[in-house]
């Protein structure tokens, strides 16, 4: 596959995962159980890390560097803290439509941030952590806290925001230094 | 007339001694506090903190993720602060700080005289 028509595939599995948690998709969002809002967490949440840990292998930027280790220890966190839960719940995270897209998505977008080289790369990573973490906030805001039926999954949930909010104005502040 | 003189030296000794303890006692009276800030949402509340020279600032990180806080030129650090630890500093001088792990997250202390 040719470099414009790679770039057109991951655009549009980018697009698509915005679409999917844009606002306006949340009011026809599927009704997830617990068990599969705690797998869409999870998936989310290691889709960052697995972005920084590329990130880690390809960028020369003492900034890039510096954000990819605060994504894998704050979404590690996050991760940790969900395992938690839903073991004291005795819930088990269930893999869905949603969780699935999500991985799918997380790969092909890992895909074409491995193929970056080395003077396109930290754009790329930059770009797509704001992209990402806008997509990410709307879906905790309008899909995964409103249908949270258990207080502490919810509450875990309304923690996460501040913490998305502040990777986002990190990324954009990079990304505004890189324009 | 005698009497008065004394009287008088009596009175002013008296009033100088008093006047002494006063000043000697309002100079003396502040106690170093210790004041707390906590790291909470992303944010240090308060973000700016107005103390005396000498107070004891404890920052308690109330979120899920680690924290630090560090002097804008590093001039000192805590070092990462895990989720529900604290630590603390006498602060002598007026100063900036930020967390280096989330470099937006910004703090003031100010020294007041």
């Amino acid at each position: 596959m040719n470099s414009l028509k790679k770039a057109a595939w991951v655009t549009a599995a980018v697009l698509f995962l915005v679409t999917l948690f844009s606002p306006a998709f949340a009011q026809k969002a599927p009704k997830l159980s617990d068990a599969e809002i705690a797998s869409v967490a999870v998936v989310a949440n290691q889709g960052d890390i697995d972005f920084a840990n590329i990130a880690l292998k390809k960028s020369k930027s003492p900034q890039v560097l510096e954000f990819a280790h605060t994504m894998i220890a704050d979404h590690q966190s996050v991760i940790d803290m969900a395992v938690a839960l839903v073991t004291k719940l005795k819930v088990t995270p269930k893999d869905n439509a949603v969780s699935k897209k999500y991985v799918a998505d997380a790969k092909a977008t890992a895909k074409m941030l491995n193929a970056k080289s080395a003077k396109d790369f930290d754009k790329a990573y930059v770009d797509n952590e704001v992209t990402y973490h806008k997509a990410v906030i709307a879906a905790v805001k309008t899909v995964l806290i409103p249908q949270a039926s258990n207080a502490e999954l919810k509450a875990l949930l309304q923690k996460v925001v501040p913490i998305l909010d502040t990777h986002l104005e990190h990324a954009q502040m990079l990304q505004k230094k890189m324009k | 007339m005698k009497f008065l003189n004394n009287v008088k030296d009596h009175l002013f000794l008296l009033l100088s001694v008093v006047l002494l303890v006063y000043g000697c006692s309002s100079q003396a009276s502040y106690t170093p506090q210790t004041l707390a800030v906590e790291i909470k949402d992303m944010k240090f509340q308060p973000d700016e903190l107005k103390l005396h020279k000498g107070d004891t600032v404890i920052w308690t990180n109330k979120d899920i993720v680690a924290h630090d806080v560090t002097e804008v030129n590093k001039a000192w650090t805590s070092s990462p602060i895990a989720p529900g630890a604290s630590w603390q500093k006498v602060i002598t001088e007026s100063a900036s700080y930020y967390c280096s792990i989330h470099i937006i997250m910004k703090g003031k202390l100010i020294v007041e005289k």
